[in-house]
């Protein structure tokens, strides 16, 4: 009995998977997950954060202590929190090679990198975000130039805002209206130029002017967050909220958490779009069991229950054996060059934090 | 020769003071790459903002906190209920009042419009500093009750009035400077909370730009070397503010003793208090409860399209799991907490153990993410790679920390009143000196142990970054469950999570009614 016990104990491997907790539709995604991955003697384990970069603290005090064993053994990241993992060698590489179904992933769907820096296979993609506005009462509408939110802004005086930098949807909303108010200048997706930044750094500011006194809290105030500004659109106190998921307003509408009246709205043309990603930390405890984690997570299987309708919505990464290839729900907009955003953030902060 | 006195001595010397060293080392390693960025930092947009926001919040929760206990009156039964307040998570408090009381919320939804106030609103100085009020006001009760409970305080009422002072001017001169004396500590703690909370200032008090301490996270958790850098001279900043708010409350205190209290003659000062509080506190809850089970709540709809439990079924298998981590591991801390104070009390009595009560308290003065972080390579010796039980461990470990400084604040005034004598006579019977204290100290300090374990419970339970630091996510508990659930935007299941959190703090403060009154138990 006891032999039996310790041989179901080994046996059973336990994948620790860092992840951002606040979606319901992702946690009961990962939950399928885990009832999928024990046939396969994996024990999946969603440890859920309220914000990846707590598991990114820790993995760089680990690898600053060299040590040889992590806690972590998947997380789910992308932007900064890669560059910073990165650039400190702390994440296992050449995952593709070690993952079958990384043959499957699309690359035509641009997610070599990510935020500007090239993932080097330190990263593999999970998904696809793009953003823009949940917005109500719109009619029939569905993008807008800037001009014509400041327009909006204008005759609903404090019914905007938008999640306060650098905190990255607010960063990005910047990255959007930088790119649209200089007619997506060649300049924007190169690193920045001494000459140039002032010149196209002035449109933005000159908007952000005119429309912060039409904002929320006549714009000196800012939402922490892209889900507490969801709740301030919820609870009526604004008409807007930003997303990068664009399954996003279907599920909060059909789990009655946003009013019918809301329509995703794009600010321009296109979104700007981005992929997410898991990665393995190079000291992983089960760095083998988090390998087929991860194939799991690319397998068709896995990515056709992902992109479900009635779960959580996030795009495919891969071609399907049958029909569809993955698209995007929006027109895609690649992200300016990584440089820019150093920049609009700080001084977003020396312009409008004082 | 070492004594074995001394030997014990220095083992608790070691214990108490390392993670202070690791906390220097940390630090101190920081500070050294770079001091030449000190004068970026300086210049950081909002910084003097940030800094004179928290100086601001912590001064006026200091004068609320010392306008409260300058209207305390010996224990009347309403005060039994702020009891339950204390149960209340503060994120679940400070979800409900805002859901209740802000803009658009549900009591704007019975009320005129031309009778909404527009102060009490999300991201507000005043809001935040009334939540925080409204929290810390049972805690600062229930301390100087238990202070009161140890002062012979109607003798020197009696002996007032022989001396021809009123009841209510013997009270100002006699008793009040020894209450004010003995409410210094939680009065600092209460003060220190305002300055480093982050999770309810998040919600509640300004961003743009925050309270110093929002923004200290915020770089520590930004990858960049130059934010870690930025992160410590802020932790800096804070434990130098919390180092002047001492001042302050001693001043404050000296100040009262000396100029006001000889002046209030008959004057009483009486707040309503309780009754006030506890209505407020019951209806944050019942709004946490609401939204548990609502669908499709949308302004202006006194109430939602429709009421379901079909969450609640759902998550209820997770709910148990976790529920039985939370008060597993909380009785657990608890009961090491309680003992290690306690034995660390008796030590004191015998061999010096030099700044006890700075050491113990320590922890609930510094920012606890710099202080987890310090900890960390410490704990990764325990848990590198190992099982879920070394997990455990360490999460304990890192646990205990913070709810022996509780244990400390409510035990060490009891221990100091308390007659050491009843136990050395039972030692001169031939009793061993542990046998001794169980059976001659244990029942006289009973009450006050009850309350320092559910406290440490308490205190337990509300731990989030452990969990994910140290525990590596092993031990999952409601409180960090309720912390990445509010990370998002769906307010039922984080009214879920915050209903079944209050609920089991409520089983530990109701174990606190169960023998006597609170303030029984004691010697006069």
């Amino acid at each position: 009995m006891k032999l039996w016990f310790i041989a179901a104990l080994v046996s059973v491997q336990q994948v620790y998977f860092h992840a951002w907790g606040g979606s319901d539709e992702v946690n009961q995604y990962l939950r399928w997950a885990e009832q999928q991955l024990a046939a396969e003697d994996i024990q999946l384990v969603h440890v859920k954060v309220a914000d990846i970069s707590e598991t990114v603290a820790l993995l760089l005090r680990e690898n600053q202590q060299q040590q040889q064993r992590s806690a972590v053994d998947l997380l789910w990241l992308n932007g900064e929190n890669f560059h910073a993992l990165k650039a400190a060698n702390a994440l296992r590489g050449n995952l593709s090679a070690a993952v079958a179904n990384s043959a499957l992933l699309d690359p035509s769907l641009g997610w070599q990198h990510d935020f500007g820096i090239a993932t080097d296979d330190f990263e593999l993609p999970w998904g696809v975000g793009q953003f823009h506005l949940l917005v109500r009462g719109l009619g029939h509408t569905n993008s807008m130039s800037p001009q014509q939110l400041l327009d909006y802004a204008n005759s609903n005086p404090g019914r905007l805002s938008y999640p306060k930098p650098p905190e990255f949807h607010g960063t990005t909303f910047l990255k959007l209206l930088l790119l649209e108010l200089n007619q997506h200048h060649g300049a924007l997706y190169q690193a920045p130029q001494a000459a140039q930044q002032a010149q196209l750094l002035a449109p933005l500011w000159a908007y952000l002017d005119q429309l912060h006194p039409l904002l929320w809290r006549g714009g000196r105030e800012f939402p922490a967050s892209a889900a507490q500004q969801q709740q301030l659109l919820a609870q009526g106190v604004l008409d807007n909220a930003v997303s990068f998921n664009p399954s996003e307003l279907t599920n909060a509408q059909r789990n009655q958490r946003l009013p019918a009246t809301i329509k995703a709205l794009l600010v321009g043309q296109r979104a700007i779009t981005n992929s997410h990603y898991l990665a393995i930390p190079k000291a992983a405890n089960n760095p083998e069991g988090a390998l087929q984690v991860v194939n799991f997570l690319l397998s068709e299987a896995a990515q056709q229950r992902k992109q479900a309708a009635d779960g959580w919505g996030d795009a495919a990464v891969i071609r399907f054996s049958h029909d569809n290839t993955p698209q995007h729900v929006f027109p895609a907009q690649a992200e300016p060059h990584v440089g820019w955003v150093k920049l609009l953030e700080q001084q977003w902060l020396e312009r409008y934090q004082q | 020769m070492i004594t074995v006195s001394q030997w014990r001595t220095s083992v608790a010397l070691v214990v108490l003071v390392l993670p202070w060293l690791l906390l220097a080392g940390y630090i101190g390693a920081q500070l050294l790459q770079q001091p030449q960025l000190l004068f970026s930092w300086l210049n950081y947009p909002g910084l003097s903002t940030m800094v004179s926001q928290s100086i601001l919040i912590a001064v006026a929760i200091m004068l609320i906190a010392w306008l409260v206990i300058l209207s305390v009156q010996p224990s009347t039964a309403g005060g039994c209920r702020l009891l339950q307040l204390i149960a209340l998570p503060h994120l679940a408090l400070a979800i409900g009042l805002l859901w209740l009381l802000a803009p658009y919320g549900w009591l704007w939804r019975l009320l005129p419009e031309s009778w909404q106030l527009q102060f009490f609103d999300r991201q507000q100085l005043v809001s935040f500093v009334v939540i925080l009020a409204l929290k810390e006001i049972p805690f600062l009760w229930l301390m100087s009750q238990r202070a009161l409970a140890q002062m012979p305080w109607q003798r020197w009422l009696l002996s007032g009035q022989s001396l021809g002072y009123s009841r209510q001017r013997s009270w100002w001169l006699l008793v009040m400077p020894e209450l004010l004396r003995r409410m210094r500590l939680p009065l600092m703690i209460v003060v220190v909370y305002s300055l480093s909370v982050v999770d309810v200032a998040l919600l509640a008090a300004p961003q743009t730009p925050a309270p110093l301490a929002v923004q200290v996270l915020q770089w520590q958790l930004d990858a960049e070397p130059t934010s870690q850098l930025f992160a410590s001279y802020g932790a800096i900043t804070l434990l130098l503010l919390a180092a002047l708010a001492g001042l302050l409350i001693l001043a404050l205190e000296k100040l009262t003793i000396w100029q006001l209290l000889p002046r209030l003659k008959g004057t009483t000062v009486r707040l309503p208090v309780a009754t006030l509080i506890s209505l407020i506190g019951l209806l944050a809850a019942l709004a946490i409860v609401a939204q548990s089970a609502a669908l499709g709540w949308f302004y202006p709809q006194l109430l939602p399209s429709s009421w379901s439990l079909a969450r609640w079924q759902q998550e209820l298998p997770q709910l148990l799991q976790l529920f039985a981590h939370s008060a597993g591991l909380a009785m657990l801390v608890a009961s090491i907490s309680l003992i290690w104070v306690v034995v660390l009390l008796e030590w004191q009595r015998r061999g010096r153990i030099s700044a006890l009560m700075m050491w113990l308290l320590l922890p609930l003065l510094v920012p606890q993410l710099t202080l987890l972080l310090a900890w960390q390579q410490v704990f990764a010796l325990l848990t590198s790679g190992a099982g879920g039980w070394h997990y455990g461990m360490a999460l304990v470990a890192a646990q205990i920390p913070f709810s022996a400084a509780y244990v400390a604040l409510i035990l060490a005034p009891a221990e100091r009143r308390f007659e050491q004598r009843y136990v050395t006579t039972l030692q001169s019977y031939g009793y061993g000196f542990w046998r001794s204290w169980w059976l001659a100290k244990r029942p006289l300090i009973k009450q006050p142990l009850l309350l320092a374990w559910v406290f440490a419970g308490l205190v337990s339970m509300a731990q989030y970054l452990p969990i994910v630091l140290m525990g590596g996510g092993r031990w999952p508990t409601l409180t960090s469950e309720l912390v990445a659930n509010s990370s998002g935007a769906n307010n039922q299941l984080i009214a879920i999570y915050a209903v079944s959190q209050w609920l089991l703090a409520l089983c530990f403060v109701v174990l606190l009614a169960w023998p006597q009154r609170i303030t029984e138990g004691e010697q006069r």
